[in-house]
């Protein structure tokens, strides 16, 4: 499952509009209604949010190897900043290449 | 035949009937005759003028009648009323009291007709009585479909009920609105309430009295500002809904206010916007030194102004053109008379933080440039530039509902900042830091926590705990943490936490005595910012550049205009916590995001609004798998309608 937490006023419809099946989209605010339903998801997920919108998926364990140590970083929930992300690229190819690329 | 003959003679007026076909035509004009004896005939040959108590035999009904006089006309004899037919009833409720509406139910007499009709509603079995149609039914609840039926009653039964009318839905006056709290301004205020129910009409304004006065205002819509009130007289407010059908009763009156004009100096308001409504009506003044201030009875630190009359555009910020110097302890109220546009290229930023900013915009405001208040969060703990600590406290922005939000605020706890994470008793892991919670409630953010690995060792490392936001900062993030081999003593190694209430940022921690060149970690940010921190004990320099957090949290935005445009950006956004060094150094925590809260009348903007948190520092890596710091908590990015 993949979650996108977007704000209220369109500012990622279009990624709304075209969310695969396996993307819930959760609005994050602000009625009070919404925002017992995010947090409730969020404490389900264990995770923050940080900036909006945001996409959360799983992230398998992965390796680091420092000097011939290998590091091991358990698997996680992860956050996709799309704050931090070119709007040009706000679509579902994009995210998921992101995400697979973590799971391979 | 002479007996019949003579009897024919005593109904006949011809006295001299011999023949049998007289006899027969003298009893013929006999039954016909209007002589007083019993006639028939059908319906239609009822005599023209008949007294009460004449007899007429029906030959159409089979009924003997009785004309009873001008009241009830015919009545038959031993037979009861026939049931009604063609029921069609009529809303009229104009100018009813809600849940006493009324209908106009009109029917058809049978052949026997009624000295009484009686028409019964469905649902509600409210009845009316009367003796011909139409009847009135009164009492009806507004908004209900009702149906009709009638009976016919005469002296000899009642009839079965007629078939029922058609559904008419019974409309009457609106129910009263609840008043709201009336907020003041200068010689104005603004009324809430809420809507009480249509009375099944759609209600097409609401009108608030003042007392005294009796000053009225219309809208179609809560609040509705009241103007022409005189400064410094107490006022109550009653509002009224009106649709089709007439005005509701008037509300409860609501608490007083009283209206004062803006002059600077200490206020005590309702909410922010009522100091900033007041103050948009004042005198012109540069930014300047005012008193204390108190919203909703909350203490909320001293505050500063500036008043601009006129169209305003900024192609050229200036600090000094808007805001004040003063720092940490104060908030900045802007209020321009006109239109304000920040052009493309220019950010509207006060150059030191602030407990929180408001500008009031009396026309549009156009924004395709930047309004900021990132990393201008105040550090309000009483360790920041200017002195003395302020106590977070609700912020009430505005008294009301919009959209769907009542009585819009700042709330004086944030999100929470995010624990500190270890890997646990294991040896050779890393953990990303964790962010901080999100903002509830028009909130600000947690801060992020920074994150933590350790290496040849299982030491149970642990990154320091972030601050929560408030409602003058979002909180401040926590340094990255790394341990290489087993610290001499502790053993086990605990980051620091992270100042409360928009405090400093907390510093990270590395040991690595065999390398030197791993674990270098960045600090979390806050104000000011933690400290990166270089592994001790290293033998080998590699250059590391483990960096310090960015200075900064989220700060607060409020903002109220009477249309919004252009596209750029409103923001207050967290700041970013320090990158690690080279080999994975573990990056420190952003701090929380702030709050904005846009309120506007219209809206024909595309700009985008922001409260997020600053990002997590990265331990940069060549392969990209690397343990971030803990991003701030996402703080209150949201428009509410001014309507």
């Amino acid at each position: 499952m993949i979650y996108l937490f977007h704000n209220v006023y369109n500012e990622c419809s279009e990624l709304i509009n075209s969310a695969p099946e396996n993307v819930e989209c959760i609005p994050f605010g602000w009625t009070e209604e919404a925002e017992n339903y995010r947090n409730l998801k969020l404490n389900e997920l264990n995770i923050g949010v940080s900036s909006l919108p945001s996409v959360i998926a799983w992230r398998n364990e992965y390796y680091i190897d420092i000097e011939g140590v290998t590091m091991t970083v358990p698997a996680h929930w992860e956050e996709i900043r799309l704050s931090d992300i070119d709007k040009e690229n706000w679509n579902w190819n994009y995210i998921n290449s992101i995400i697979e690329g973590w799971n391979l | 035949m002479s007996r019949i003959r003579d009897i024919a003679n005593l109904f006949s007026a011809n006295t001299d009937a011999a023949t049998d076909a007289e006899v027969t035509a003298a009893i013929a004009a006999h039954n016909t005759s209007a002589n007083g004896h019993v006639k028939r005939g059908n319906t239609a040959s009822r005599p023209a003028n008949p007294s009460a108590g004449d007899v007429y035999a029906n030959t159409q009904t089979g009924f003997i009648e009785i004309y009873s006089g001008s009241t009830y006309g015919w009545e038959q004899v031993g037979g009861i009323a026939s049931t009604v037919t063609g029921v069609t009833a009529t809303d009229t409720g104009s100018g009813r009291a809600y849940n006493n509406g009324s209908a106009s139910v009109a029917f058809t007499p049978g052949t026997v007709v009624g000295r009484s009709y009686t028409v019964t509603s469905s649902p509600g079995s409210y009845t009316a009585t009367g003796s011909s149609s139409p009847i009135t039914v009164t009492g009806l609840q507004s908004s209900t479909q009702y149906t009709y039926t009638v009976i016919a009653t005469n002296n000899y039964g009642t009839s079965a009920a007629s078939a029922a009318s058609a559904g008419v839905t019974a409309t009457t006056v609106p129910q009263a609105p609840t008043i709201g709290t009336p907020t003041s301004g200068n010689a104005q205020a603004s009324v809430a309430f809420t809507a009480g129910a249509t009375g099944g009409s759609a209600i097409t304004s609401y009108t608030v009295t003042s007392s005294p006065g009796n000053i009225t205002a219309s809208g179609a819509s809560s609040p509705i500002t009241v103007t022409g009130l005189t400064n410094g007289t107490a006022y109550t407010f009653t509002v009224t809904a009106t649709n089709a059908n007439g005005t509701s009763s008037a509300s409860s009156a609501s608490s007083s206010v009283t209206p004062t004009a803006f002059s600077g100096g200490n206020q005590s308001v309702n909410s922010i916007y009522d100091l900033a409504n007041a103050m948009v009506s004042a005198t012109a003044a540069s930014p300047t030194s005012g008193g204390t201030l108190t919203v909703n009875g909350t203490s909320l630190g001293s505050y500063d102004y500036t008043v601009k009359s006129g169209n305003q555009t900024v192609s050229s910020f200036v600090n000094s053109d808007w805001f004040t110097t003063t720092e940490d302890t104060r908030s900045a109220f802007i209020a321009v008379n006109g239109n304000l546009t920040i052009n493309s290229g220019q950010t509207f930023i006060p150059s030191n933080r602030k407990l929180f900013t408001c500008i009031y915009v009396n026309g549009t405001l156009t924004v395709n440039g930047n309004i900021s208040m990132t990393a201008r969060g105040s550090n309000h703990s009483g360790t920041g530039n200017s002195g003395g600590a302020v106590t977070a406290g609700n912020i009430r922005i505005i008294n009301g509902t919009y959209s769907s939000v009542l009585n819009p605020q700042i709330p004086s706890s944030g999100g929470a900042g995010a624990n500190g994470v270890t890997p646990g008793a294991v040896t050779n892991v890393g953990v990303g830091g964790a962010t901080g919670t999100a903002g509830t409630s028009g909130g600000t953010g947690g801060g992020g926590s920074g994150a933590s690995w350790q290496r040849n060792t299982s030491a149970s490392t642990t990154s320091g705990n972030a601050s929560a936001g408030t409602s003058f900062s979002g909180g401040s993030g926590t340094g990255g943490i790394g341990q290489d081999q087993t610290y001499p003593s502790p053993n086990t190694r605990v980051g620091e936490n992270a100042g409360t209430n928009g405090g400093k940022g907390g510093d990270a921690s590395a040991y690595e005595p065999a390398h030197g060149g791993g674990g270098d970690a960045g600090g979390g940010a806050g104000n000011p910012a933690g400290l990166g921190k270089t592994a001790e004990g290293g033998t080998v320099n590699q250059n590391k550049s483990s960096a310090n957090g960015g200075t900064g949290t989220g700060g607060v935005l409020i903002i109220f205009c009477n249309q919004l445009a252009g596209s750029g950006t409103i923001s207050a956004n967290g700041v970013a916590g320090g990158n690690g060094s080279v080999l994975d150094g573990p990056g420190g925590g952003g701090s929380g995001g702030g709050s904005v809260t846009v309120m506007y009348q219209s809206d024909s903007s595309t700009a985008t609004i922001q409260a997020n948190g600053g990002s997590g520092g990265s331990s940069p890596n060549a392969n990209g798998y690397n343990t971030y710091g803990g991003a701030g908590g996402a703080g209150t990015a949201r428009k509410l309608a001014l309507v």
